[in-house]
């Protein structure tokens, strides 16, 4: 094979594309309905351990029994919380070197894991956070939802623009 | 909450978009630099067992042994299953309704997926005898042959 050694070797460009519609299901639909027309947080408590979910689930992670949809069962969670822990992507802000690709549009905000007021410890919340904060991240902390205008509300999770440290 | 009738249901609009690229590798590199060079579609053979592989690989799937044996095959051969696709995709190479098939070429003892062109999807048929179409400008892909065709033209 050593005469291959001397010749060209191609790199295949290559594009996965893909476009599909999809509902949330019964519980969660409700929770991004409340976002989008309340700006509330609306967690799903386990009537048999407690746990409380965010997202809202069907079954409990916790004993795996079926969390029914009734109204005991829904728990409004409030618009500050603490962030457990935080981290910041910076990798994927650089240009693929081989396809010239930048991803335009992602966001670069640092990520957290939140449990808002009202929550135990079963309730984490994966959110975005302030680019602002960057710098200033810290276990332990109070942070609180901004929320979006009413009229850009759509029902997802960005409905929530970010989570900013608060002073309390 | 009571009556979930009235609920108004949320449909999320997903897209999946992702752009990369991946080396060819020796084997692979020789194949799509021959289709796109000099128009010729090679194979790579087993010594051990004399199998012909197209598209070429490195490894013998049945003895494992390393291949490096490159042989030219014909342009020409037969093909050995189909399918119509119906449905629209955006990485879809062409516009439906367009067929995949697996071709046999002479002297290849393996199939290659590629396209089939110019033929009535109705009249395409298992063990029809085609024929490479070579697109005019290539540049080192597989869609350098635009197509198989059915030799003898429209069928």
């Amino acid at each position: 094979m050593s005469q291959e050694s001397t010749q060209e070797l191609l790199r295949v460009p290559y594009r996965l594309t893909a476009h599909w519609r999809e509902p949330a299901g019964i519980y969660v639909n409700r929770f991004f309905l409340r976002m989008r027309d309340n700006a509330e947080l609306w967690a799903i408590k386990c009537p048999e351990c407690g746990a409380i979910w965010l997202p809202p689930e069907i079954v409990c992670g916790k004993c795996k029994i079926k969390i029914e949809d009734k109204e005991g069962n829904w728990v409004k969670l409030g618009n500050r919380g603490t962030l457990l822990i935080a981290y910041h992507v910076t990798g994927s802000r650089e240009i693929d070197p081989t396809t010239g690709w930048h991803p335009v549009g992602q966001v670069f905000n640092p990520i957290g894991f939140i449990r808002p007021e009202g929550g135990n410890e079963w309730t984490i919340l994966a959110h975005v956070l302030d680019a602002e904060d960057t710098k200033n991240l810290h276990p332990g902390m109070r942070v609180e939802a901004v929320w979006r205008p009413r009229e850009e509300r759509t029902g997802t999770m960005q409905d929530i623009k970010f989570w900013r440290i608060v002073e309390e | 909450m009571t009556n979930k009738s009235e609920e108004e249901t949320l449909i999320g609009e997903r897209e999946f978009d992702s752009i990369f690229s991946y080396d060819a590798g020796v084997v692979r590199s020789k194949f799509l630099t021959e289709i796109r060079d000099n128009e010729r579609i090679v194979g790579i053979r087993c010594p051990n067992c004399n199998r012909v592989y197209v598209p070429p690989r490195s490894t013998c799937v049945k003895c494992f042994t390393s291949l490096s044996d490159f042989v030219e095959v014909a342009k020409t051969g037969t093909l050995t299953t189909y399918s119509i696709v119906n449905s629209s995709q955006s990485y879809y190479p062409s516009e439906p309704p367009f067929i995949y098939g697996v071709v046999q070429l002479d002297g290849a003892d393996t199939g290659l997926v590629h396209l089939i062109g110019e033929v009535d999807p109705q009249k395409v048929r298992i063990g029809m005898r085609i024929r490479a179409v070579f697109k005019k400008e290539r540049i080192g892909s597989i869609l350098d042959i635009k197509y198989f065709k059915p030799i003898g033209g429209e069928q």
